[in-house]
């Protein structure tokens, strides 16, 4: 089963930093981490990782430095700053919430 | 083929990121995502298809660096704004300096401090009533000249309230700056060749000489004339802007 488009977009932002909360990452380990921890289910068009990832740098949640990969390339990692991780723990509670919810009513508890 | 290049190129432009700096760093990250990404699939239309559409990526960055955009914008703005006011405050005192000089006029009175307040303010309305209308114009899709007009008198309008009860007597200097922007607008839409139009300005000042009976008339003729000229260059200013900041960092 493949995931609306729009509930993807609305929730990129909570696992992009819950991913980077786990570890430092560049863009494409996002990607593969996002995939491989779903089991394939989160396959989001790649380079609109970016924008949400520079969005997020500009609001001062991330920060960035260009750093050599275990590939011997250079990438660019993604870091939480303080402020990211307590979005972070912000963002997953709210989801919690709101996904408890959703699931009492769907459950017709 | 790499599709490297072609992908980032086609972001990069639509993005409209300001700094240049800015654009290297992101196509650098994108080079290295796509490099990780042909790896793993070698198929061009693989790398496309996973990548995604290049005009929404740059969309997302557009929105991302937008302030930016509107703070060069703004200044811009304001640059081209002060520099048509300048430039045409300047041609129409020199264009007055040399036909009072000429005619006998005192030139101690027709540049009193005073009068010279009022008369910046009056360019600096004819400018802003300029870039006003022909900015506004792409706002609207059809009647695109009339509605521009119409909006940017309201505009002049609500202003010319303040301006009467701030300086009773003096209001009437936005409407006359108005209209002398909207004629100058109206003829360059009826006649798009600028050189033709000047050319048309140029005979209708020299009718204008020959039918004057009194100097008087002849000074007010030439600066009428001065002033469609410097609306006409402030259009022209605008659309350099329109070229080399409006259609490269917000088309």
């Amino acid at each position: 089963m493949t995931v609306d488009r729009e509930l993807l977009k609305g929730s990129v932002t909570l696992l992009i930093l819950k991913l980077l909360s786990r570890g430092d990452m560049y863009g494409y380990e996002i990607i593969q981490e996002a995939s491989r921890r779903s089991d394939n289910t989160f396959q989001f068009k790649e380079g609109t990782l970016y924008p949400a990832l520079h969005q997020l740098q500009r609001k001062g949640y991330l920060r960035s430095e260009w750093r050599t990969a275990d590939n011997g390339r250079q990438r660019k990692y993604y870091t939480l700053t303080s402020r990211g991780r307590a979005l972070a723990e912000q963002s997953h509670e709210r989801w919690m919430f709101f996904t408890n919810a959703v699931n009492a009513v769907l459950s017709g508890r | 083929m790499s599709t490297t290049p072609t992908l980032i190129e086609r972001i990069l432009p639509d993005a409209g990121i300001v700094s240049r700096r800015t654009r290297q760093e992101i196509a650098r990250e994108l080079e290295t995502h796509l490099e990780d990404l042909r790896g793993e699939c070698p198929a061009e239309s693989a790398v496309y298809e996973r990548f995604g559409d290049p005009r929404e990526i740059a969309c997302g960055f557009a929105r991302v660096y937008r302030a930016e955009r509107l703070a060069l914008y703004a200044a811009a703005f304001c640059g081209l704004a002060a520099a048509s006011w300048g430039a045409s405050a300047a041609f129409v005192g020199a264009v007055q300096f040399v036909l009072a000089t000429m005619l006998g006029f005192s030139t101690t009175q027709l540049f009193s401090p005073q009068h010279l307040v009022w008369e910046s303010v009056q360019m600096a309305a004819l400018t802003m009533g300029c870039l006003g209308i022909y900015f506004a114009e792409r706002l609207f899709q059809r009647w695109r000249l009339l509605k521009a007009a119409g909006l940017i008198a309201s505009i002049f309008g609500l202003g010319t309230l303040m301006l009467q009860v701030w300086a009773p007597g003096h209001g009437r200097v936005l409407p006359m700056a108005f209209l002398c922007a909207f004629l100058v607008r109206v003829l360059q839409a009826a006649v798009p060749h600028w050189l033709v139009w000047l050319g048309g300005a140029a005979l209708f000042g020299g009718l204008g000489f020959l039918a004057a009976h009194s100097a008087a008339q002849t000074l007010f003729a030439s600066i009428w004339i001065a002033l469609a000229a410097c609306c006409q260059f402030t259009i022209l200013m605008a659309g350099a802007f329109d070229r080399h900041i409006l259609r490269r960092y917000f088309a």
